[in-house]
């Protein structure tokens, strides 16, 4: 049952056999001071391709996610390079947050408990990573019984304490098959001890697309 | 007088003499190669730290960036105003500098195109790094942590501005065997993955030239050296980390970073300088030398021990056999600081003569050690070193001295002590 909650959860963050494209805007809030960045993600199964769209400084460069593999790529590099999921995790957001939506791959859930969150009967689950190599080893995760939606998640240390909590909400729909569903809109992503320092993602446009092969083969990124 | 006396006393029982000079000797011996082995090392690893490892003898960080500089870049940098402010205040110091030079760090990725590992760099500006790698210190002092390719890697960099250095095991863990020179281009081209000033992931190609020696066994898996301008690309800036102070005197260390400090802080600059003994720039050095101090310090203390015992012993021994002796000097007119005196300047003698056979076995010895080029491997230290003794003038000059105090105040105080004695006592003693 843990699975298939975790599954129908995914694919309302993206994870979706078919092909699937959308925008995203990452505002990351860190000592006061602020940065926006925008990108445009084109994901199928298990593969996503990130494209950096703003600021001028980061457009044209490339993230492609092939399964738990990460490539980073820019037009000015001969190759691109291989970095791993632990290598993702860098500031509120990590590379990894705006494109990883398959946590019922990577993660093994157990219900913890059920809760009762703004009226809504909700599962909360905790997800420990089936590999060492995942930006994160165990999440704390909030999932309504009802719509399936992921609610809130905690991102735990090995040590089981928070150092990232998040929330999501669902303003966007995709039509799969003539089904409307409910799509993330927005996640905020707040440092578990310093609670200004956060970053918030806002997911736009998604529309179902067929994406082409080589969009998810690093070949095609050599220059 | 006194003195040919006191010299003339010496051989009266010469198999003492010669028992107490070998304890002196070999004493003597023992403190001279300690410390000629501690001041050859000193200077080797404040030559590694402050050339080879581009810390200067004095490094200049924007205020709180020793500490914070990595985790916020963008806002402990040392900006193009920065570093002019910097040179503004160095005018008066010009006398003591030999050249500034600036320097960045930082963590990151390297990539051969199908794996990633984990780097930690320095970047330098090539005039620094030339300077450094043929600094006459350097190539007194620092040679074991110097190879060919350290020399080659500035004429890389002056022909392909993207050649960096890495250490030959990090260039196994991305597949690529020393010597990279032998590498096919394809095989030489790399990336470089970090995250920079503004937080973003960034990337640049780069070419693998030469392999170094970090000298820690610790970075020995991570280090990188890259010219200053590839590592600023990376990082996004046009900044610095820190700025690097190179003196004609490294004597003057401690004095100039306390009159640079005390300019900042008149000026209300933000700024700080370290001294390259600041354990938080040279840590190694810093552990090291302290490590060799405490151990020195208990073999000063050990063999001044036995000396002064071998002293006390001797000394004893000759007041028990001469004391009838003792006691018609005494009848005579001599008073017993006198006779305190004489019996010390026999032990003056005795210093003396030890002092200066010492002096010639210890030369002996480093000469012999140092020539036979013993290699071994200190923990913690990538690379193997020479067994080397450095013993020079100023280091017997104070060894004797330690030891002319030691036996001198020993003797006198053995000596006044034991003559209190009545005279009646001293010419009734049977000598039992």
């Amino acid at each position: 049952m843990e699975v298939e909650l975790l599954k129908a959860s995914d694919r309302l963050r993206g994870s979706l056999d078919s092909g699937l494209t959308w925008e995203s805007e990452v505002t990351t809030i860190e000592d006061g001071e602020s940065s926006t960045r925008k990108f445009k993600i084109r994901a199928a199964g298990v593969d996503a391709n990130v494209e950096a769209l703003e600021p001028a400084r980061n457009k044209g460069e490339i993230y492609l996610f092939n399964d738990r593999t990460m490539w980073f790529f820019k037009p000015s590099l001969k190759k691109p390079v291989a970095i791993s999921s632990r290598q993702k995790l860098s500031g509120q957001a990590a590379i990894g947050d705006i494109a990883s939506t398959n946590y019922a791959r990577d993660y093994t859930p157990v219900i913890e408990k059920t809760e009762t969150l703004n009226g809504e009967k909700v599962y909360v689950l905790m997800l420990q990573a089936k590999a060492n190599n995942l930006t994160y080893d165990k999440i704390r995760y909030w999932i309504s019984d009802k719509s399936k939606r992921a609610i809130k998640a905690e991102f735990l240390t090995l040590q089981g304490l928070p150092f990232k909590k998040a929330t999501l909400q669902y303003d966007n729909q995709i039509t799969i098959n003539g089904q409307k569903l409910d799509f993330v809109s927005r996640m905020e992503i707040v440092d578990a001890k310093y609670e200004n320092n956060k970053s918030i993602l806002q997911y736009r446009n998604p529309v179902l697309e067929n994406h082409k092969k080589n969009l998810f083969q690093v070949n095609q990124l050599k220059r | 007088m006194m003195w040919k006396m006191a010299f003339r006393n010496l051989f009266r029982n010469k198999r003492r003499t010669i028992a107490t000079s070998a304890a002196v000797v070999a004493g003597f011996v023992g403190l001279t190669l300690l410390g000629g082995y501690i001041i050859y090392v000193e200077k080797g690893l404040k030559s590694h730290s402050v050339y080879l490892l581009n810390k200067g003898h004095i490094s200049i960080f924007k205020k709180e960036g020793l500490q914070r500089y990595h985790t916020r870049p963008s806002l402990y940098q040392l900006t193009p105003d920065d570093r002019q402010s910097i040179q503004k205040v160095l005018v008066p110091f010009k006398s003591s500098i030999e050249w500034t030079g600036l320097a960045i760090s930082g963590s990151g990725l390297i990539s051969n195109g199908e794996k990633s590992v984990p780097f930690l760099a320095v970047g330098v500006d090539l005039e620094s790094l030339n300077k450094s790698v043929n600094h006459p210190q350097v190539l007194k002092w620092a040679r074991d942590f110097l190879t060919q390719d350290s020399l080659d890697f500035v004429s890389a960099i002056q022909k392909d501005p993207f050649s960096i250095s890495i250490t030959s095991r990090l260039g196994e863990m991305i597949q690529r065997k020393v010597p990279f020179k032998n590498l096919e281009p394809e095989k030489k081209n790399v990336q470089l993955a970090g995250m920079d000033i503004f937080g973003d992931l960034n990337a640049v190609d780069a070419t693998l030239s030469v392999s170094f020696s970090t000298g820690s066994d610790m970075l020995e898996d991570s280090g990188l050296l890259a010219p200053f301008e590839l590592l600023q690309n990376l990082y996004g800036t046009d900044g610095a980390q820190y700025l690097m102070i190179y003196l004609n005197n490294d004597l003057d260390v401690a004095d100039l970073t306390n009159s640079i400090n005390q300019v900042f802080q008149t000026q209300n600059l933000p700024f700080e300088a370290y001294p390259f003994n600041d354990p938080r720039i040279s840590a190694n050095y810093v552990g090291s030398m302290g490590f060799l101090y405490a151990m020195a310090g208990f073999f000063v203390f050990l063999i001044c021990g036995a000396v002064a015992l071998s002293i006390v012993n001797s000394l004893t021994m000759g007041i028990l056999e001469r004391t009838r002796e003792i006691g018609t000097f005494r009848a005579i007119g001599y008073r017993p600081q006198q006779l305190s005196w004489l019996m010390t300047q026999e032990s003056l003698w005795l210093s003396l003569i030890c002092a200066v056979a010492g002096v010639i076995i210890s030369f002996v010895i480093g000469t012999i050690v140092n020539s036979l080029n013993i290699k071994f491997s200190p923990p913690g230290i990538s690379s193997e070193v020479q067994f080397a003794l450095f013993v020079n003038f100023y280091l017997v000059l104070l060894i004797a001295f330690l030891f002319f105090v030691l036996i001198g105040f020993t003797s006198y105080f053995v000596t006044h002590y034991k003559l209190k004695m009545k005279i009646v006592d001293l010419l009734s003693d049977s000598g039992s």
